[in-house]
């Protein structure tokens, strides 16, 4: 269990972590667009589908990690948690200014993910585009024992950090 | 500096005290796999609507907007007392931004159906706090089932607080 929850450590480290400060209202986010966006691209990644991932991925995540690095995460990510058998969404919560990533609207939109090998949290960061909605990121993090402690984002800090792309290396 | 934590953590106290009015109610881990509830975008309309009757002294309004859930477990002049307890102890409203959208899972004591905390990050003349509104789903619209707000600091949120619509009695 240990090596495990290294091994998925290991992961999140290819990943930045953002805090975002300020302070916006939730009016005109348009959350439903946001949670359903996101839905459809983790399934995309039950799918083997890294590349119609990227591809549907926010210029900032296309210009932060190249098609093949991203292929290359979601089958790691995938190796080591195993199959997906279990999804249900927990929360969207807004993330406001994250550093080192263009200003704009930003949210994350978080699942219980039950995996073959793992119980995880899965975070799906967005941003809004021309377009609407848009995957920027994608972590998955390990829930602790039993699974329920999902990340709490009425803690007091943006515990959530967005997940930022890997960083193409 | 001793006063002030002496201060806020009376503060704290009091509106514990507020808070025992309210049960907390504990959700179950989803056995269902679960999509996103529809209408999110419409539950934060409705529980920012809801919060600014209680910016203005609504009480009453809030009371007559609120589930059937809610209203036959508070009656319409106790909650006249909780929020006007709350917004004395925390002084009036300076800013407010929404955090977030937590899914509540089969919540201990309430009906089955779908459940939700919008959560705001809420700035009060005396303290700094989030406040949670709890919404149920009624048909197609989301009704306020519950509000709490909680000072920011000293106390910690409860790891679970996400887990947990904010129900009155």
């Amino acid at each position: 269990m240990a090596r495990k929850t290294s091994r998925m450590a290991g992961a999140a480290l290819v990943l930045a972590l953002l805090f975002g400060t300020g302070t916006v209202t939730a009016q005109g986010l348009d959350l439903d667009k946001a949670v359903a966006t996101a839905g459809k691209w983790i399934a995309q990644a039950d799918a083997n589908q890294a590349d119609a991932m990227w591809k549907t991925s926010s210029s900032v995540l296309q210009k932060n990690v190249t098609q093949e690095n991203w292929g290359k995460y979601i089958s790691s990510l995938r190796d080591k948690a195993g199959n997906e058998q279990e999804r249900s969404w927990v929360a969207v919560s807004k993330i406001d200014n994250p550093q080192g990533l263009p200003t704009g609207q930003y949210l994350n939109v978080m699942y219980a993910t039950k995996f073959a090998k793992a119980m995880t949290v899965e975070t799906v960061s967005m941003t809004k585009g021309s377009s609407g909605w848009e995957p920027i990121g994608y972590v998955v993090r390990e829930a602790n024992s039993g699974g329920a402690a999902v990340n709490n984002a009425n803690a007091s800090k943006p515990a959530v950090a967005p997940a930022q792309p890997a960083a193409g290396k | 500096m001793t006063h002030a934590v002496h201060n806020r953590s009376s503060f704290t106290k009091r509106v514990l005290q507020g808070c025992a009015l309210s049960v907390v109610l504990l959700g179950t881990g989803a056995a269902l796999a679960q999509q996103a509830p529809s209408g999110l975008e419409k539950a934060v309309d409705a529980a920012a609507k809801w919060t600014a009757q209680a910016d203005a002294g609504q009480a009453d309004a809030m009371w007559k907007a609120s589930s059937a859930t809610m209203q036959k477990s508070v009656n319409q002049a106790d909650w006249g007392k909780y929020i006007g307890q709350v917004r004395k102890e925390a002084g009036a409203q300076q800013s407010r931004a929404w955090l977030a959208v937590n899914k509540v899972d089969n919540p201990q004591g309430m009906p089955p159906g779908e459940y939700l905390n919008v959560v705001y990050n809420t700035k009060f003349a005396n303290a700094a706090t989030f406040e949670t509104v709890s919404m149920a789903k009624n048909g197609s619209s989301w009704q306020p089932v519950g509000y709490i707000v909680r000072p920011q600091q000293p106390a910690k949120a409860p790891a679970s607080g996400a887990q947990q619509p904010a129900a009155s009695k």
